[in-house]
């Protein structure tokens, strides 16, 4: 059946907008669908705030960049403003990151600034360091984060979906003191289950969250391996402080909501330890991973990361500040290739990727292609370039080329209604990305038109002026599932015939081979947040990796940085590992379940970072791995005895 | 007297060869019939061996009297028998008084010649079910991690108390069968008050609950799962020792009935409010049955369950259970100490004690 497909360009030019997160406010709506009660409409739903009343939580980074968190926008029109308002204030290059912030955690129309608290009791104990950790799911009440008295030892707590409350010091959700904490341990005579319900973490009906009445969750595990104790066992437990991500962030798995959310996490965490425990080294551990958008240290939310972090530490009360990162699961996920665009001339062939949609899909995928010079790549582009994309619809329909002459913005359309997006913009001086979005096969019950799954042929062609060859880079976003969301998103994956998925004994093939010209690549899956010298990135180890071969070598699914010789390495690197997996056959470590006493085995990347975490305070020792391994690092954790791994 | 012994002998002899002819109509019917274990002898068999080995009359003589009304006796009957005894025992002196204008039932006791009033439950009005049925779509969220458990106990919650003590068939006989019941009670109580307080179900209020498992097509309020578990819970408390009870177990007994109670909500199958009802209930059969065992002073206390206004009240262990002892919880559940003592029953006082000595 012929359908008619048409590229539509749009009014919006060169923001530099999330484009997931673009997407998701003005086409997408997957995530907007709960009700809250209150006053009647109320909704999970955008606010609309005008740009002018939002404090920009950070300073100005390098030039006049600015990071600015905005609400809703209503139209095309609602983005011109914006770019009236971004040049009225000076701001060049602004990136906009869209954020959803229910009613109810909001002080009305306001978001106010994260300021200080009115003079607290300082913390004293002698500790190390503090342990922040931005998370979801964090069960703050638990045993394993109290110190010999029974009161816990979170200095301060931040709720960022809890209920506003008037007498704030956080732009929205709600924060918790260690007294607050303390006394619902009291109420609940030390039950998690109670304590959770005094704190307002967990309710069933009136817009209360669930999560944390599951028998795992993954905060709470998280925050055990990275300092969690039975109490009284710790010479000199780590205070900690907390931020619990809220449930959209975390259920939105490109990462496209999560920006903003971090960032402020990050600013709480260090200006509560500047103010409670002043001059004590930081140590963060961040267990989730942005799949896409610059890699390399020059994301702007890295960037804006760089600068807090400097301002933290050139204030007296500043110590030193780690943050601890995963590397990611995303090795196995078929989700990163590459082409040599050989003939850049007019006439030249595009070279293609073939994106496998799967049908039942109810979120929308996303393909990031970025296009780099081969031969020089600091040199940048020395080209206005035409990038052409043309895209070719399972089942062999061509459509339309979709031409940029320059950055820009264009619609898809099936049948009249809106299918996918492109995005192209340029990333400094040195590279061009193009975004691609389709939307999800599965419509379910909203009445969108869905995009047609299958193998979807996308080809790029750039017209250069130049001889030298264009490297395009490709990655397919995160869009699975994590556990306790009841989304049906499935991962979409590039399809390369040309390489096997197994090896010869039957195990899924994990490594490029070193000549590789093109095509599939398992290099490149690295989590896109990380600092360079400022963050520890923490790869995922497998004990026992095989019944024959009894080394501990990385866990499968471990991701693992770009080869050297792409135009698009920064730097990035693994740089230890930890075991996550007891061997192939027995995933994950174990720690703390939700309640106490439960202990639930987890596994992933994000079970390998908080362990480095705890060798900071511990000095555990650690291994070189048995041969040179990208993707662990230079040490492999031996697991601390408190955890054993068996 | 040749003739007649010679008539005698024809005539058992046809007696027989009849006899052998039926009889080998049925020995072919009784062997189909049963594999024949020796543990139980089939009536022919027992009719042809009686035959053989009886012998003419020998006139009867009299055993010991059984002594009338002694529990002592109970040892002898069946287990079934017994819980049937003792059963009739004790809702014999259980009535009901319908409040017919407020949707509302009592439970009345028999007790020291009188009738007094020892729980009332009244029904949630719509307005409050709405509320509820919000509640319950959110606590689906759940069934992942609950679905073993919810399974397990469709038929029965035991299983899931004997894990918290060694409570097993062999060394705890008369313990469970005191458990048994106790759930017998339990459960006639909770479909007598479901009868009249006739709650719709909560997939009666939203298409989107789609119970986990299937709906039972009985009255929603009170749960008769969380009236047995907590009257388990109740009397388990009650009977152990002191000396023998690790310290966390009473707090486990009642975290227990509570999670049973909840996970009944996690399917889709009732309102927090049920399980309220259900908790409230559930101390009153298990008073009722402990005093009528002449437990301590047997006082059974007044328990009130009133759903209306109950709104957006969510339910767990700590709203009826904390610091080692049940809980009021606002208007929704009252506990007021009653000066009603049960009257004592040998048998369910026999049930009691041989559970007890199992301790």
């Amino acid at each position: 059946m012929v359908r008619h497909y048409e590229w539509e360009p749009s009014t919006v030019v060169d923001l530099r907008i999330d484009p997931m997160a673009y997407w998701l406010v003005g086409h997408g709506r997957e995530f907007f669908v709960r009700q809250v009660q209150g006053p009647a409409d109320e909704k999970w739903d955008f606010g609309v705030l005008g740009a002018i009343d939002i404090a920009n939580p950070v300073e100005p980074l390098a030039g006049d960049e600015h990071l600015l968190s905005v609400q809703k926008p209503q139209s095309d029109a609602w983005w011109q403003d914006m770019q009236e308002f971004t040049d009225a204030v000076g701001m060049q290059d602004p990136r906009v990151f869209p954020m959803p912030v229910p009613r109810a955690l909001q002080n009305g129309d306001q978001l106010d600034k994260l300021s200080d608290l009115d003079g607290p009791p300082v913390f004293t104990d002698h500790a190390k360091a503090v342990v922040g950790i931005i998370d979801h799911a964090i069960c703050l009440p638990h045993y394993r984060f109290r110190n010999a008295q029974g009161g816990t030892r979170i200095l301060r707590a931040w709720h960022q979906s809890g209920v506003y409350q008037s007498d704030a010091r956080v732009p929205f959700g709600r924060e918790y003191s260690a007294a607050e904490i303390d006394a619902a341990i009291r109420a609940a005579d030390g039950n998690e289950n109670d304590a959770l319900r005094e704190l307002g973490l967990v309710g069933f009906g009136n817009g209360g969250e669930t999560h944390l009445a599951r028998g795992a969750s993954h905060g709470t595990h998280v925050l055990d391996l990275a300092a969690g104790a039975e109490p009284g066992t710790m010479e000199a437990p780590p205070p900690i402080i907390a931020v619990n991500l809220p449930p959209i962030v975390a259920r939105e798995t490109t990462g496209a909501f999560l920006g903003m959310y971090f960032v402020f996490g990050v600013e709480f965490i260090l200006r509560r330890a500047r103010q409670l425990a002043p001059g004590l080294p930081v140590i963060i551990n961040f267990s989730f991973a942005l799949s896409g958008g610059p890699r390399g240290g020059v994301h702007p939310l890295t960037r804006c990361l760089r600068q807090l972090i400097r301002a933290h530490k050139a204030q007296p009360e500043g110590g030193q500040v780690t943050l601890v990162t995963a590397a990611g699961n995303r090795n196995l996920a078929q989700s990163h290739g590459w082409q040599r665009l050989k003939d850049t001339g007019e006439d030249g062939a595009p070279e293609r990727f073939s994106w496998k949609l799967q049908p039942g899909d109810t979120t929308a995928n996303m393909l990031d292609i970025w296009f780099s010079s081969e031969e020089e790549p600091d040199a940048g582009l020395e080209f206005e370039p035409e990038i052409l994309l043309k895209l070719v619809a399972p089942g062999g329909q061509q459509i339309d080329d979709a031409s940029f002459a320059e950055p820009g913005l264009r619609h898809l359309k099936l049948d009249g209604k809106v299918i996918g997006q492109a995005l192209l913009r340029r990333e400094g001086e040195k590279r061009l990305s193009l975004s691609l979005i389709l939307a999800p096969t599965d419509p379910g019950r909203s009445g969108r038109e869905p995009a047609p799954p299958g193998e979807w042929q996308v080809m790029a062609k750039v017209v250069t002026s130049g001889e030298d060859p264009v490297i395009m880079e490709a990655w397919v976003m995160r869009d699975d599932v994590i556990p306790g969301f009841p989304d049906t998103g499935r991962q979409s994956y590039l399809i390369d015939r040309s390489k096997s998925l197994w090896t010869e004994d039957g195990w899924p093939t994990e490594w490029d081979a070193p000549d590789a010209t093109s095509g599939l690549r398992h290099g490149g899956s690295l989590n896109v947040l990380s600092l360079g010298d400022m963050s520890i990135c923490v790869g995922a180890a497998m004990q026992e990796r095989g019944v024959r071969d009894r080394e501990t070598g990385p866990s499968p699914y471990s991701g693992g940085p770009l080869p050297r010789k792409s135009p698009m390495y920064d730097g990035e690197q693994v740089d230890v590992s930890a075991i996550a997996d007891r061997s192939k056959l027995r995933p994950g470590v174990r720690a703390a379940g939700t309640q106490g006493g439960a202990r639930v085995a987890m596994n992933g990347s994000s079970v390998a970072a908080p362990q480095v975490v705890r060798a900071h305070l511990d000095a555990v020792s650690g291994s070189a791995p048995p041969s040179t391994e990208p993707r662990m690092g230079r040490t492999v954790l031996e697991a601390p005895p408190e955890l054993p791994v068996r | 007297m040749p003739i007649s012994q010679a008539t005698q002998a024809t005539q058992a002899t046809q007696a027989t060869q009849a006899t052998q002819a039926t009889q080998a109509t049925q020995a072919t019917q009784a062997t189909q019939a049963t594999g024949g274990t020796g543990d139980v002898g089939s009536p022919l068999g027992l009719m042809t061996a009686r035959d053989g080995i009886v012998g003419p009359w020998e006139g009867s003589h009299s055993p010991s009297e059984l002594t009338a009304h002694s529990h002592d006796n109970l040892r002898m009957w069946p287990d079934w028998s017994r819980q049937m005894a003792a059963v009739a025992d004790i809702v014999g002196r259980i009535t009901y008084l319908e409040d017919t204008s407020n949707a509302g039932i009592t439970v009345v006791l028999a007790a020291a010649n009188d009738q007094h009033k020892v729980g009332t439950l009244f029904r949630p009005t719509l307005q409050d079910f709405e509320a509820q049925t919000a509640i319950v779509y959110d606590y689906a969220d759940l069934r992942g991690d609950r679905m073993q458990e919810i399974m397990d106990q469709i038929g029965g919650t035991t299983a899931y108390f004997a894990t918290l003590l060694p409570m097993t068939a062999g060394r705890m006989a008369k313990t469970l069968e005191l458990l048994s019941l106790v759930q017998t009670v339990a459960a006639l109580v909770a479909q007598r008050c479901k009868h009249s307080l006739a709650c719709r179900r909560p997939d009666a209020f939203s298409a989107q609950i789609q119970p986990a498992i299937a709906m039972p097509g009985h009255g929603a309020l009170p749960s008769g799962h969380a009236t047995e578990a907590f009257a388990i819970a109740e009397t388990l408390r009650r009977l152990i020792p002191t000396g023998v009870k690790t310290p966390s177990l009473d707090d486990m007994l009642f975290h227990q009935a509570a999670r049973i109670a909840v996970n009944r909500t996690v399917a889709g199958l009732h309102y927090p409010a049920d399980s309220f009802a259900g908790a409230a209930l559930g101390f009153l059969v298990a008073d009722i049955l402990a005093g009528m065992a002449g437990v301590g002073n047997r006082v059974v206390v007044t328990a009130n369950f009133d759903g209306r206004g109950i709104d957006t009240s969510d339910f767990f262990a700590s709203r009826v259970w904390n610091n080692n002892q049940r809980q009021s919880f606002g208007n929704v559940v009252r506990f007021s100490a009653g000066s009603v003592a049960a009257d004592e029953s040998p048998i369910v006082n026999w049930f009691w004690q041989e559970a007890e000595n199992e301790w």
